[in-house]
């Protein structure tokens, strides 16, 4: 009976497959499988690679270029070493910071390479795997423990996609202050996910 | 000139905000390529940073463009499975496959029903076309079976939502039954109601004529009070009026008496005029009283006033008779009772003002005086 529900939830669009089944599926060959995957995080890679580009047209470029390279190295894929999600977002913003670094320099740095292929378990990766509902949960937990003007420089930043001239623009700060309060933030930030992994992974834990 | 670590992870805290300078962007780069914990800094702050991104798509969803969704999709297409069919094509599909297994079945059932023995071809030779029906029966039968099969849960899914349908009907009816009592409840609630404001109408009347009671109730106890007071005061003056007809009576016996005597009592002072001041009734052998009148306000002085009796014997002596009491207020009338054998030893009285108890000689003025004869017993 499950299997064939979930045939006919395939027929009508309702795809029930996790993301391993579905990047196995990429990799035995199964266009229709790419295109679920699609589905689900094509916005978020826009998103990560637009967040960092601030551009739309540079953005789409790394969209195609993420999909096109995560299809054609599917199988590098390893489920043991995290979500499909956080290997897909990780590949899209090393991307984007390539092209940013490329268009900077006009020269190409792939020492990012080198952070896919390891995958450490930072206890901040691993918090990629949650759903999206929960992530959105657990970030606005952590924002709300920063102070009001370090949470409003995040929020434009990440939340809107804003750029710095932007942010600039619209909170009159200069631009070392700026810069110091998206430090100061993002520091705070990552200590309090490491926290709230290491909660979560004794919750959990046996 | 080499730099601390803690540079570096600084520099990669904020490489995600665009803000580092062309050489700090490709020092970074360098350090990092030879730097393992500073790369594992740098990942976690692109973490921190996709996981802020991907919270971010609740606030401002910033969707791909659609035609962009289209040529994604359309990567690796051509050597991939076929797109989607339509669900119409599907059905088309299904039906002429069990057109064709039924066929296939019926063909089969005809010809091997009528067999009797089966063909016994040489290896070599050609398969008979009845054998090669049965090998191609065989995949077909799996497909029949399959397909039973899904019929048997599609049927299975259809009683599935009879009952759903069956369920619905019945809480719908529930909810009709209930919405029915739910108006009988209302329409009694109201009739209740009615009963109850009528109740309370009629309790409003009896606490209103019981108020009136109440006030009659109070007005009878005032006059009730008040007749009694009426009545003590009319038991008063029946007292009175036995007291002074008790009087009257002793009086009207003393004077019926023949033996009573009267005598009147003078103030002796000189220059004055005489007036009798106090009056003496004597009865022989029963009571001799000693009235007297006006005597003055004894309250405010203190005073008291004696009765003295004197003898004409060789050594003078005074005896005590006694000490006045009021006896009638608004008369301002004194009265002293003296035992009639005192008097056979004295020949005259007199009064004194005293202040204060005394009891053998008289300390204050002489009053009055009068001359008495000896009752004889």
């Amino acid at each position: 009976m499950k299997s064939f529900i979930r045939s006919l939830s395939q027929r009508v669009g309702r795809e029930s497959r996790t993301d391993t089944e579905l990047a196995t599926a990429v990799g035995a060959g199964s266009h229709h499988a790419l295109a679920v995957l699609i589905d689900r995080y094509a916005d978020d890679v826009y998103r990560t690679a637009r967040q960092i580009l601030s551009d739309s047209g540079e953005a789409e470029e790394v969209v195609q270029l993420v999909f096109l390279e995560s299809y054609n190295n599917i199988k590098q894929f390893d489920p043991q070493r995290g979500s499909f999600r956080a290997w897909l977002l990780k590949r899209a913003s090393s991307r984007a910071l390539d092209r940013m670094r490329q268009l900077e320099s006009q020269g190409v740095y792939r020492w990012t390479t080198a952070l896919e292929e390891t995958d450490l378990p930072t206890g901040v990766n691993e918090l990629l795997g949650m759903t999206t509902q929960e992530i959105t949960h657990l970030i606005e937990q952590l924002l709300g423990k920063l102070p009001a003007r370090q949470q409003q420089i995040l929020r434009m930043r990440f939340f809107r996609g804003l750029s710095l001239k932007e942010i600039q623009a619209e909170t009159q700060e200069t631009a070392p202050a700026l810069r110091h309060l998206l430090y100061d933030g993002i520091e705070a930030m990552r200590k309090n996910a490491i926290g709230s992994y290491h909660r979560r992974a004794g919750k959990e834990g046996p | 000139m080499s730099r601390p670590h803690e540079y570096f992870e600084r520099l990669a805290g904020i490489e995600r905000s665009g803000t580092l300078t062309k050489p700090e962007s490709q020092e970074l780069l360098q350090h990092l390529q030879t730097c393992e914990s500073c790369r594992l800094m740098a990942d976690q702050y692109d973490t921190v940073a996709l996981l802020m991104t991907v919270a971010g798509r609740k606030y401002h969803p910033d969707r791909v463009p659609p035609d962009l969704i289209r040529r994604l999709k359309s990567i690796g297409s051509g050597n991939l499975e076929s797109p989607k069919r339509s669900s119409t094509a599907i059905i088309s599909v299904i039906a002429a496959i069990l057109v064709f297994v039924a066929a296939s079945f019926l063909v089969w059932r005809g010809i091997g029903g009528t067999r009797r023995e089966p063909l016994r071809l040489p290896e070599q030779a050609k398969p008979h076309p009845l054998e090669a029906i049965q090998d191609s029966a065989a995949p077909l039968q799996n497909i029949a079976a399959q397909l039973a099969s899904r019929t048997e849960e599609l049927h299975s899914v259809q009683r599935s939502l009879q009952e759903s349908v069956q369920k619905v009907q019945e809480l719908e009816g529930r909810i009709a039954s209930l919405e029915s009592s739910n108006q009988q409840l209302q329409a009694d609630l109201g009739s209740r109601q009615g009963e109850l404001d009528k109740l309370k109408t009629e309790l409003k009347d009896v606490s209103s004529k019981e108020d009136a009671d109440h006030v009659a109730a109070s007005i009878s106890e005032i006059e009730v009070s008040r007749l009694r007071q009426n009545e003590a005061k009319l038991n008063d003056d029946l007292q009175e009026a036995k007291r002074i007809q008790a009087l009257l009576t002793d009086a009207q016996q003393m004077i019926v008496d023949r033996d009573m005597h009267t005598f009147y009592v003078y103030d002796d002072k000189p220059g004055k005029e005489h007036h009798p001041f106090g009056r003496i009734f004597y009865s022989k052998g029963k009571v001799f009283k000693f009235y007297a009148w006006d005597l003055g306000d004894v309250s405010k002085n203190k005073e008291s006033f004696y009765l003295w009796g004197e003898t004409q014997t060789s050594n003078q002596q005074v005896v005590n008779l006694g000490q006045f009491h009021i006896d009638s207020v608004p008369d301002d009338r004194w009265l002293l009772k003296v035992d009639p054998r005192l008097l056979t030893q004295v020949t005259s009285v007199f009064v004194t003002r005293e202040k204060g108890v005394t009891e053998n000689q008289p300390a204050g003025e002489r009053m009055l005086s009068r001359e008495i004869k000896p009752v004889r017993q």
